[in-house]
């Protein structure tokens, strides 16, 4: 009986332990994910009730808000991801060779090539970005460089430049965006890579392929958890990111994170804002479901 | 030391193959043959120079000079994916995110095979490899013997002209490796493919090949069958490393026709010798601890034996070994077949150390100092 009791117990106190170590946890998300959440939503179907303080407003279930939305900014929506896709494509066809390089050729100065793609991100994120205003500028050196070897029509034509300008194109925000975001695609792909037996790229050679077909069979799927990490890192916060489209872009390179950021904080036009913020949230799970669905990283071990 | 190759029988030949790298040399003037169908092993310890031989036959590493033949081809430069071996990686290498049937599809695919055809021969191999009913797992699901089985038919199914395994039965415990041996010995003789196997383990070289060539620090000691190896060696290592060895060191005094009399601590002996061996030079007199006997009397007609001391008794069920002292300190083993044929003898006795005079062998030193060679081969 005793021993049986005890049992019990100790059954009973399993049980209760894991919840009472992820209640830290639990909370923290209810408190700052679920309510922000369910008010951002309230938000998004009120209408304002006062001119005067942005803070005063009425659910009405007021879905307007998004078909008005989606009226009015669907240009900056679509702009949005495209410049985050191709920044993301950028930051893979850039990190991935380092991360390879640094994987299964660095050897012993691996962590020093790791630290050397992490130490600029010290720098804050604005500071840096302001760095590229002056780098891209029109009398700063990529634009002279440009001119003297006179380029700029070249580029022109390809639509990188426009009226001699790098500053305030699509260029330069692309450009930022794969700057800023670079070691969010190279360190998760490092280290689905490292975890990789070059064994199997031999015992790939070993069975008639060369070293582009070993990869491509081989280490590339294996990868691909890293990759999907990497992209998700990247492209997720470059689609919202409005530090970018706001110092490097001009008029016409406006993204949704640069129109949410005017509704909230200069217009005070709060429900639009939250519509426009629920939408992006939306379309990105969504986007990552498929993604996650085509890469087919969940069959992945 | 190196045997002529014949390029009609020989499915593989080294010509004075060597490997250096920036800081040491790992395989030196190779030059061998291995015969078509046969299970060939490569044996010595650790950083003797086999498996980068191995490698070079595979085509992951290329000789530094000398020439490599593989179906009386030179493909010494030619890159891995374009020649017809196979390996059976050490730790495998099976592709993870694949399922055992991929992994075994994965050479045919790439060869650009029928479909149909790779179905069936898939099929066949899994068959052979007593896998077939493990097809859809992925290799994180299968024990290290069932991976073992799923590299083997990864390898074999592309009907290789040799197949090359570098220690495969490393990973595995006692009781699977010894039944791996047997299962392996067996795929060789079902699929009649050459086999080139790499081990550092002589019990399972001596257990499993055909011929069996001995390697220590890059250079090949001396191939032959595992009776040759064993009964004849060629070289002190040979003898050394090959199952347990007493070696004692010697001087020729006359070498007769069939017959050499070498000077040990303790006596002279009889050896039996092929000639060749010169007046005065340094030889080993090698007796398996299995052929020696110890008793109280002096050696009887046609043996040979030298007075010893009695310094330990062990027993090991079938066997009882005897640790003796010879009069010049160097110790002996004898392996006796039970209790009895000790006659009495215990810890502390003088007996004699006896053998059949044929069972002795003559083992040529070489350059090698004569004192330091006086060892026992690994368990």
């Amino acid at each position: 009986m005793t021993s049986r009791g005890g049992e019990d117990r100790s059954k009973r106190s399993a049980g209760i332990v894991p919840y009472g170590l992820l209640s830290p946890g639990i909370l923290w998300l209810l408190l700052f994910f679920l309510v922000p959440l369910v008010t951002l939503g309230r938000t998004s179907l009120s209408v304002k009730a006062s001119r005067f303080d942005p803070n005063d407003i009425r659910l009405t279930w007021e879905l307007s808000n998004y078909t008005n939305a989606i009226g009015d900014y669907s240009e900056q929506f679509l702009r949005s991801f495209a410049y985050a896709g191709i920044a993301t494509v950028a930051c893979i066809l850039i990190g991935y060779p380092i991360a390879y390089v640094i994987a299964f050729r660095g050897g012993r100065y691996r962590n020093v090539l790791l630290g050397l793609v992490v130490i600029p991100f010290f720098t804050s994120f604005l500071i840096r970005t302001l760095a590229w205003v002056n780098v891209l500028s029109d009398k700063g050196p990529v634009v002279s460089a440009i001119e003297y070897l006179q380029f700029s029509g070249l580029l022109e034509s390809l639509g990188i430049m426009s009226d001699g300008r790098l500053l305030s194109t699509h260029t330069a925000v692309v450009g930022g965006l794969t700057y800023n975001f670079l070691p969010f695609m190279i360190l998760p792909i490092y280290v689905s890579l490292e975890k990789i037996d070059l064994g199997l790229a031999d015992a790939a050679k070993d069975l008639y392929n060369n070293g582009w077909q070993a990869f491509r069979k081989v280490v590339l799927p294996l990868s691909l958890p890293g990759l999907f990490a990497g992209s998700l890192l990247t492209f997720i916060p470059a689609s919202g990111d409005f530090v970018n489209a706001k110092f490097l872009g001009g008029p016409r390179n406006t993204m949704i994170g640069s129109v949410i950021q005017d509704r909230f904080l200069v217009q005070g036009d709060l429900p639009t804002a939250a519509a426009l913020s629920f939408m992006l949230m939306i379309i990105m799970t969504i986007g990552t479901l498929i993604y996650a669905r085509m890469l087919g990283t969940d069959d992945l071990i | 030391m190196a045997e002529v190759a014949d390029p009609s029988t020989d499915v593989i030949v080294l010509d004075h193959v060597a490997k250096r790298f920036a800081d040491f040399v790992a395989v030196q003037d190779a030059c061998f043959g291995i015969e078509r169908g046969s299970f060939f092993s490569m044996l010595g310890p650790s950083g003797c120079g086999k498996t980068t031989t191995l490698r070079m036959i595979a085509g992951f590493e290329s000789p530094t000079s000398g020439k490599i033949f593989l179906d009386g081809e030179d493909v010494s430069r030619t890159p891995a994916y374009r020649r017809n071996v196979n390996t059976v990686f050490q730790q495998y290498a099976l592709f993870p995110h694949m399922s055992v049937f991929d992994n075994v599809a994965f050479g045919p695919r790439s060869r650009k095979v029928p479909k149909r055809d790779i179905t069936q021969q898939v099929g066949e191999m899994l068959e052979i490899v007593r896998m077939n009913d493990f097809a859809t797992r992925r290799p994180a699901q299968l024990s290290g013997g069932q991976q073992q089985r799923v590299a083997l038919a990864r390898a074999l199914v592309n009907k290789p002209s040799a197949l090359l395994l570098d220690e495969p039965l490393a990973a595995l415990d006692l009781k699977l490796r010894q039944a791996m041996q047997l299962e392996l010995k067996r795929i060789q003789r079902d699929t009649g493919v050459t086999f080139v196997f790499v081990t550092h383990d002589q019990q399972e070289a001596l257990t499993m090949s055909d011929h069996i060539a001995v390697m220590s620090d890059g250079w090949v000691e001396q191939i032959g069958t595992p009776a040759e190896i064993y009964h004849r060696p060629a070289t002190p290592f040979v003898a050394g490393f090959i199952g347990e060895a007493n070696l004692l060191p010697g001087t020729v005094e006359r070498a007769d026709a069939g017959l050499a009399a070498v000077a040990v601590s303790g006596g002279t002996l009889s050896v039996p010798s092929d000639g060749g061996i010169g007046i005065g030079s340094k030889v080993l007199v090698m007796i398996r601890p299995e052929r020696v006997q110890v008793g109280r009397n002096p050696p009887p007609e046609g043996f040979d034996g030298v007075p010893v001391l009695v310094h330990e008794v062990i027993f090991r069920g079938a066997t009882v070994h005897v640790g003796i002292t010879g009069n010049d300190g160097s110790t002996m083993v004898a392996h006796l077949s039970d209790g009895h044929s000790l006659n009495g003898l215990a810890r502390g006795d003088n007996a004699w150390a006896a053998w059949p005079r044929a069972d002795s062998y003559l083992v040529p030193t070489g350059m090698t100092s004569e004192n330091s060679l006086v060892k026992e081969g690994p368990e």
